[in-house]
């Protein structure tokens, strides 16, 4: 009997958990790829200050969310993030517009991923 | 490495504590889905004991996971037969009447040399004294004997322990030369005595088996009964 109740309330700290983990996932992507959005546009109006601000600002809240995301997300990804945001720093305090959206890109992609790869997709799954 | 220390004693608490969950049977005899179930928690869990890059929920949810399912499943196959047949299989019984069942054998892919091993291990000399032979879902044989025979004990009289194993001197159609030589015998008066049992050749032999009191144990072969 004792049994059967853990696993019931291991199935239910599982089912609770996955639809926590996947809305977590999504919620905190796409407050990413809206901070990584408004740095490019910083960067096209050729406001670096603004981007610089802006990229600072995205650090800061993946430095919020780290040890959540370290929980739930490999930690090389959270890594790559820092990396390509400590790169693009480099390159709008140069104001070298095609680095620095170039970088945009990649952790927009990087965060999209991150996304895509908690949902039951087909493709995950296979 | 205190990172990696950390992460294998959370871990290694959370395989103990599932694999009490999953009660008494998965430390003893296992099912095949309980030994499926054993090896994948004990490779789960090292994964993120290596990587720590790795989040430790990788490892703690494929547990949990597996828990859950085991549990299901024993709870299923508690409550409907069809189930229990489909995953844990049924019992085979190899010895049936003191024949050993040919057919069974093969279908199950256990040889001769495997049964005389199983025997051995549960404390018989040989498939003479057995009267029935049953391969359970664990893979463990479990056995029935013929009525022993009076002992010396029996008519209180002292003999010496007679601790000699029977020679498998014949193995489906094929002699043990070995076991043969061993038991001071040779292939003529083997052949001697398959005639006197009106067996033509040894090739429609399935099974003789020279016990330490003379006595030749012989079967034939399903096809040639």
């Amino acid at each position: 009997m004792k049994s059967f109740i853990a696993a019931g309330i291991a199935a239910l700290f599982l089912a609770v958990g996955a639809v926590g983990y996947a809305f977590y996932v999504d919620n905190t992507a796409k407050l990413l790829a809206g901070e990584v959005e408004r740095v490019e546009e910083a960067v096209r109006r050729a406001d670096f200050d603004g981007a610089i601000e802006r990229a600072a600002m995205l650090d800061e809240t993946i430095e919020r969310r780290k040890t959540m995301l370290c929980a739930i997300v490999d930690h090389k990804e959270i890594y790559e993030i820092k990396r390509s945001l400590g790169e693009l720093g480099a390159f709008l305090e140069k104001n070298d517009d095609a680095e620095s959206l170039a970088h945009c890109a990649a952790i927009s992609s990087i965060v999209t991923r991150i996304s895509e790869n908690t949902m039951p997709y087909i493709f995950n799954i296979l | 490495m205190i990172i990696p220390m950390i992460r294998t004693l959370i871990l290694y608490f959370l395989v103990v504590t599932a694999m009490r969950i999953m009660g008494k049977r998965q430390i003893g005899e296992m099912q095949p889905s309980e030994l499926v179930v054993a090896i994948m928690i004990s490779d789960l869990a090292s994964i993120p004991m290596q990587d720590t890059n790795i989040p430790l929920l990788s490892g703690v949810v494929p547990v949990l996971t597996l828990l859950v399912a085991e549990v299901g499943m024993s709870y299923l196959c508690l409550k409907s037969i069809k189930v229990r047949r489909l995953f844990t299989g049924e019992p085979s019984i190899i010895i049936y009447n003191g024949v050993v069942l040919e057919k069974e054998l093969r279908k199950l892919r256990f040889s001769l040399s495997d049964l005389a091993e199983q025997l051995r291990i549960n404390g018989c000399s040989g498939v003479a004294e057995i009267q029935t032979a049953i391969l359970e879902t664990n893979g463990q044989l479990s056995i029935i004997k013929k009525s022993p025979p009076l002992t010396a004990e029996d008519l209180g009289v002292k003999s010496k322990s007679n601790i000699n194993l029977p020679f498998l001197i014949v193995m489906d159609g094929d002699i043990n030369n070995a076991e043969l030589r061993r038991s001071g015998k040779d292939e003529k008066w083997l052949n001697n005595a398959l005639k006197r049992r009106k067996i033509d050749s040894v090739d429609e032999v399935f099974i003789a088996e020279l016990q330490p009191d003379g006595e030749l144990f012989v079967q034939r072969k399903e096809r040639f009964i």
